[in-house]
């Protein structure tokens, strides 16, 4: 009976421990620093950290190291931490008009206001595998990078370029949209504080796709859009940037920025057919922490597709959905059936056991 | 009071009411701070994520000292989720406090009357109970209550799992009455 | 390498018993509201601790939000204290709070259990915490929660004794071995827990409180002490507790608890042993006595 032996289970955990932590030193190579994570595997960050539900970059590094390179695992890591932090208090709705945009497309037109900015994406790149990678050379990633600024100086992680107007908004104007039901702030769901109810607010609905694990959101997205289920997705704007957040000044009581966070934003539209009316268009948006233009636009996608009424597919079914996608707790669940399960089992047993004796007669 | 005596009061002071609510018409003595027991008591039970409500008197006086101290917000009747009655008569604002839906009957409200009379010694009960969490013969007394509010709490609670969760405080003591339990009289 | 305990007493400052203070309050109201409806499942914003959802954290909340200094902690996994799981838990509530942890069921203050309910009957003065995977009993016959909701509002439990009615015409028998679904106060059909339906009549009219907590399903629920607790059945269908067929513990010969069966590949048999580890050792030091 191995791993329940009567005695010694704390010994048996603490060694599994050391024996794990061996796993990631016993290597040859320079210990990774957070600073190295946080700049070079950025795109990893920037997924624990809105999985994890905290923006904290250099925590969000340190748990990607410790995890040793396990997203779910440093997601839940950050996450447990997160749940330790008292609340202090609430931010003012943040306004992603007011986003310093890095990278800004639409795929619906052709042209829009403020242009296509492709921004730094990986679209285009093929997919093959760079050698000139493989050797750690410092003097030649610095001379790499010099190369790239060319005689740009004063560097920043985006440029002030203005407002830029919303595709979407061109739509209202022609009144082709309907539009999502607006939720008051004080009626704003608490998903952290109470655990969500069914049919659930869309504002619980958001949050909870927006902690939502990656993977799992995008196989329910790609289920909908390949076939089971209806939406035709146009991708009405992408944007990456960073937002402000505000908070009201204590003191003055006015807003007060207190730092930008890099999120994602994905509006989709889709066709909307109300019997007797004309048909419109309705809109499906997601959002998430960091640059993570999977997770932006398939939650765009469930958003819109649990919106359909009569659902018929697991992806319109919002209760399936919301109670799926949480990568921490889909996770946890799953592995733990490998926790002992004999009590349970000889009574199933007993049953069994019981059931053919009875058919035997 | 220091943050770790606090966390260790609170602590306390809910271990006792959750004794006290398991079973039902028992005294829990608990020996207040200097702020009193029932500020022990709300300490324990609110903070900003619930409203709460002072009827009667001393309502002026009460509510802002009471969201000074656990940040709760107020709210009226009908909405809060604690309610706050000085011992007495209510008159009909009881009949007002939310006792919950059918899908979620914990949204019912939690009423605490304080300044109570809770006697431990007195031998003869005024008011028999029955209900989970209750040893056969249990009784109470709280002189401090009238007969009529007792019998306005029977009838809110008698659309069961509908309905109201009572604290009643005085100076030491405390007792609970979840919405499960039937009071009636000893005559 | 950092140890859990190092980690938690180092200089983040982790809060008395983990959890901060409105956690731990939040949790308490749901508590005295579980208390206040028994076999209802109050709703609460189950929050992420370091153990991973479904390994016991509802448990765990519910223990930290009751425990104080003075409390004497047990915590079970399959009857058994030195169960890894078990060791993990109680490793980590010893990091957080410094309490005082025993094995033995007569001295605890509080026991967290995955499974099982001690065999030595609980007391007045003793809480007992049930890790919970499926806190909605009526999920067998019905994946929506919306549904299953209304289902519990209107005393609808229709369809569960559908379901048991369509087992015995199947299996010759209710076939349900652990988890078994019990009516509760007359009012609510309740999961216990994965416990066997050895444990079931412990619960019924106990003298401890009973606290139910799934964390993953964000639900607590309770059953008072001196509660009517009664395990679905049919007049000519009994519930029926797990049969030993006449085996003993083969370490001190009890005839009269939860048996785990192990089998001997090598020789062929089976072996009988207590779940209960403590309940097992006591009986062994009484048989040495004597």
């Amino acid at each position: 009976m191995g791993y329940i032996a009567v005695k010694g289970g704390k010994d048996a955990i603490e060694n599994a421990e050391k024996y794990l932590e061996f796993q990631r030193l016993k290597g040859a190579s320079d210990d990774l620093s957070i600073g190295q994570i946080k700049d070079q595997l950025y795109l990893a960050v920037d997924r624990i950290m809105s999985e994890g539900s905290l923006y904290a970059p250099e925590l969000a590094a340190l748990a990607f190291k410790q995890a040793a390179g396990d997203t779910l695992e440093a997601s839940f890591i950050l996450r447990a931490y997160r749940t330790t932090k008292p609340r202090v208090g609430y931010s003012l709705p943040c306004d992603t008009k007011k986003m310093k945009v890095i990278r800004r497309i639409s795929a619906a037109f052709k042209d829009i206001p403020g242009g296509q900015i492709l921004g730094p994406t990986s679209d285009y790149t093929l997919k093959l595998l760079d050698f000139g990678l493989e050797e750690a050379d410092n003097a030649k990633r610095k001379a790499e990078l010099e190369k790239l600024l060319g005689d740009i100086v004063n560097y920043k992680d985006y440029e002030d370029i203005g407002e830029l107007p919303r595709v979407i908004d061109m739509l209202r104007k022609e009144g082709l949209v309907i539009e999502n039901k607006r939720t008051k702030q004080e009626d704003i769901f608490d998903i952290t504080r109470e655990s969500n109810v069914f049919p659930a607010s869309r504002s619980a609905s958001l949050q909870t796709m927006a902690r939502g694990e990656t993977g799992g959101l995008l196989l329910l997205a790609y289920s909908n859009v390949r076939g089971y289920g209806d939406i035709h997705p146009a991708l009405g704007e992408l944007r990456v940037g960073y937002v402000p957040v505000m908070i009201t000044h204590p003191l003055t009581k006015e807003p007060y920025e207190i730092g930008k966070v890099k999120i994602t934003e994905a509006e989709i539209i889709a066709r909307f057919n109300v019997e007797g009316e004309k048909p419109k268009f309705s809109l499906g948006y997601g959002v998430c922490f960091g640059h993570n233009e999977v997770k932006a636009i398939s939650m765009a996608i469930l958003d819109r597709a649990m919106a359909t009424s009569g659902a018929k597919h697991a992806s319109n079914d919002q209760e399936f959905v919301l109670s799926h996608v949480d990568g921490i707790e889909s996770m946890g669940f799953t592995i733990h059936w490998k926790l002992p399960h004999y009590v349970t089992f000889l009574s199933d047993l007993d049953r069994l056991r019981k059931a053919q004796e009875v058919s035997g007669k | 009071m220091g943050t770790d005596i606090k966390i260790a009061r609170n602590q306390g002071t809910f271990r006792e009411l959750m004794n006290a609510f398991a079973r039902p018409g028992s005294l829990a003595a608990i020996t207040p701070s200097s702020e009193g027991l029932l500020m022990d008591v709300l300490d324990v039970l609110l903070d900003h994520e619930v409203s709460f409500c002072v009827l009667g008197k001393n309502k002026e006086s009460m509510e802002p000292e009471i969201t000074a101290v656990t940040g709760s917000r107020t709210a009226d009747t009908g909405s809060a989720d604690f309610v706050i009655f000085a011992a007495g008569d209510t008159g009909d604002e009881l009949y007002k406090v939310k006792r919950g839906s059918l899908e979620y009957p914990d949204k019912g409200a939690t009423v605490i009357y304080y300044g109570a009379v809770l006697d431990e010694n007195k031998k003869i009960a005024d008011h028999s109970f029955k209900g989970p969490g209750i040893a056969a013969g249990t009784g109470f007394t709280a002189p401090g209550i009238p007969e009529g509010e007792l019998k306005k709490l029977s009838e809110i609670n008698s659309e069961y799992p509908l309905g109201v969760d009572t604290v009643i405080i005085s100076e030491n003591n405390i007792l609970c009455i979840p919405r499960s339990s039937k009071i009636g009289v000893v005559k | 390498m950092n140890s859990a305990a190092e980690k938690i007493d180092g200089k983040n400052g982790y809060n008395f018993a983990f959890l901060d203070e409105n956690a731990k309050k939040e949790i308490r109201r749901r508590i005295l509201k579980a208390i206040s409806i028994p076999g209802y499942q109050v709703p609460f914003g189950s929050r992420e601790l370091p153990i991973a959802r479904g390994w016991g954290t509802g448990g765990l909340q519910i223990t930290l939000s009751i425990i104080g200094k003075s409390d004497i902690l047990k915590v079970i996994d399959q009857g058994c204290d030195d169960s890894v799981n078990a060791v993990n838990i109680r490793r980590f509530i010893k990091s957080v709070t410094g309490v005082e942890m025993t094995t033995d069921t007569e001295r605890a203050t509080l026991v967290q259990t995955r499974h099982r309910i001690p065999e030595k009957p609980l007391t007045k003065d003793q809480v007992i915490i049930f890790q919970v995977p499926f806190p909605e009993p009526l999920r067998t016959v019905e994946p929506s929660e919306a549904e299953t909701r209304r289902m519990h509002a209107e005393a609808d439990y229709s369809r569960m004794w559908l379901y048991l009615y369509e087992d015995i015409v199947k299996c010759g028998e209710i076939s349900i071995g652990a988890r078994y679904p019990v009516f509760v106060n007359n009012r609510y059909i309740m999961d216990p827990s994965p416990i066997p339906r050895w444990d079931i009549e412990k619960l019924n009219n106990s003298e401890c409180l009973n606290l139910f907590c799934a964390g993953r399903e964000k639900r607590i629920y309770a059953i008072p002490p001196r509660t009517s607790v009664k395990p679905l059945e049919f007049e000519d269908f009994r519930f029926r507790i797990e049969d030993f067929k006449g085996n003993k513990c083969e370490k001190c010969g009890s005839a009269n608890s939860y048996l785990d069966e192990t089998i001997d590949e090598a020789a062929g048999t089976r072996h009988y042993y207590c779940s209960d580890a403590d309940y097992c050792e006591k009986n062994l030091n009484n048989a040495v006595r004597k």
